[in-house]
């Protein structure tokens, strides 16, 4: 259960963000989870709204994670390809000698948050794009 | 309001394992994170290795795991400097457990030093120590499924060490096969089968560290 630890690091971050952009309340947190980051999505779900219920900057915040797929770059030919692990391998050329670019990471993307007395509107048309809840290879 | 923040979760980690890693490479240290499933045999290698190391360097382990002292008693006794970290549940050591115990080494003494990590294939991937190497340790009980079924732990591995050869023909697990498991999500992976019980072809292992120690040593 390290998604515990990264849902603690994650509210760490915001509390700090939150307090230098004097915001009191968080509405929705935009995380981008690769699909290597060995993170579970709906773990990480489970230990943020348990950490977020006693917190008055969190209690109301929704977490959307964006699952980001594994992109590879060729060390023989070059080639930039998504590809689908557990195969890490090109499919241009048929080598296995490929760098992970994406698909390991675990960003912060952005937050909604409002200040007392401010009532936020709608929702924006960039805020994220598919909500993940496939499951992760590890 | 929305804030772009764009941060990663996991820097806070990623720069504590940096400042280690160079602490580790002003003190001339090389360090090795051994990684791999509980009961793989991770402690007896570095037993043997340890044993091995300790005739011509002065050797350290951090030994981490949920509780017990149980593994840093035993490379102790095979003449290493250990630390038992105990995580109290955490399923991973990460690099500011790890900072503490560095702390308190006297790492100018230190050639060699392990990092054992708690036995689990895939918290500890992500949360690097600072080591300058990983290596993982995959027995052959474990079948030949778990290069493809942990990928990302194998492919953050330099080197591997398939133990308990001894049971070859007690298991119904092809060697070449299981190399080819391994290889085929981490071309790269230099890979020795290994028996730690008798320290049968463990050479090349000792090789490879030994090699370690002197670039260490001499970018000190
Ligand atoms: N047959 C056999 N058993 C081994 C070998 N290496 C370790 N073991 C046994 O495997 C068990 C787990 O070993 P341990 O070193 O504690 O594994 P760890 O949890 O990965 O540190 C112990 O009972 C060891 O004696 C080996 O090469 N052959
Ligand atoms: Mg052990
Ligand atoms: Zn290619």
């Amino acid at each position: 259960m390290h998604e515990l630890t990264i849902a603690r690091e994650v509210m760490r971050v915001l509390r700090a963000s939150a307090a230098e952009e004097s915001l009191d309340r968080i509405e929705s947190v935009s995380l981008k989870v690769g699909v290597i980051s060995c993170l579970h999505p709906a773990a990480l779900r489970t230990a943020f709204s348990v950490l977020k219920t006693d917190d008055e900057l969190l209690c109301g915040a929704r977490l959307q994670v964006q699952c980001v797929p594994v992109v590879i770059r060729c060390s023989r030919c070059g080639g930039r390809w998504e590809v689908d692990p557990p195969e890490f391998l090109c499919p241009g050329c048929g080598s296995r000698r490929v760098r992970v670019l994406k698909g390991e990471e675990v960003i912060i993307h952005s937050y909604r948050g409002t200040r007392t007395g401010e009532e936020e509107g709608m929702l924006d048309e960039d805020s994220v794009g598919t909500e993940c809840n496939a499951e992760v290879r590890h | 309001m929305k804030i772009r923040l764009a941060q990663s979760a996991m820097q806070k980690y990623d720069i504590k394992a940096e400042q280690n890693a160079r602490l580790l490479a002003k003190s001339g240290v090389f360090a090795v994170d051994v990684m791999g499933s509980p009961g793989a045999g991770k402690t007896e290698i570095l037993e043997r290795t340890v044993e091995a190391m300790v005739q011509d360097m002065t050797v350290g382990v951090i030994e981490g795991d949920i509780c017990t002292e149980r593994d840093a008693d035993r490379v102790r006794a095979s003449g290493a400097q250990a630390v038992q970290i105990n995580t109290e549940g955490a399923c991973h050591l990460d690099a500011h457990m790890v900072g503490e115990v560095l702390e308190n080494m006297t790492l100018g003494e230190l050639d060699l030093l392990f990092i054992e990590n708690v036995g689990n294939l895939i918290c500890p991937t992500r949360f690097r120590s600072g080591a300058a190497e990983r290596a993982i340790v995959l027995s052959l009980p474990e079948g030949t499924d778990k290069p493809e079924k942990y990928p990302s732990m194998f492919r953050s591995c330099a080197v591997a060490l398939v133990n308990k050869i001894d049971l070859i023909d007690v298991l119904p697990v092809d060697l070449a096969e299981l190399t080819l498991e391994i290889r085929r999500v981490n071309p790269h992976m230099r890979i020795w089968p290994v028996c730690a019980r008798t320290a049968q072809g463990m050479e090349g292992w000792y090789e490879w560290l030994r090699e370690g120690v002197r670039r260490s040593a001499a970018g000190r």
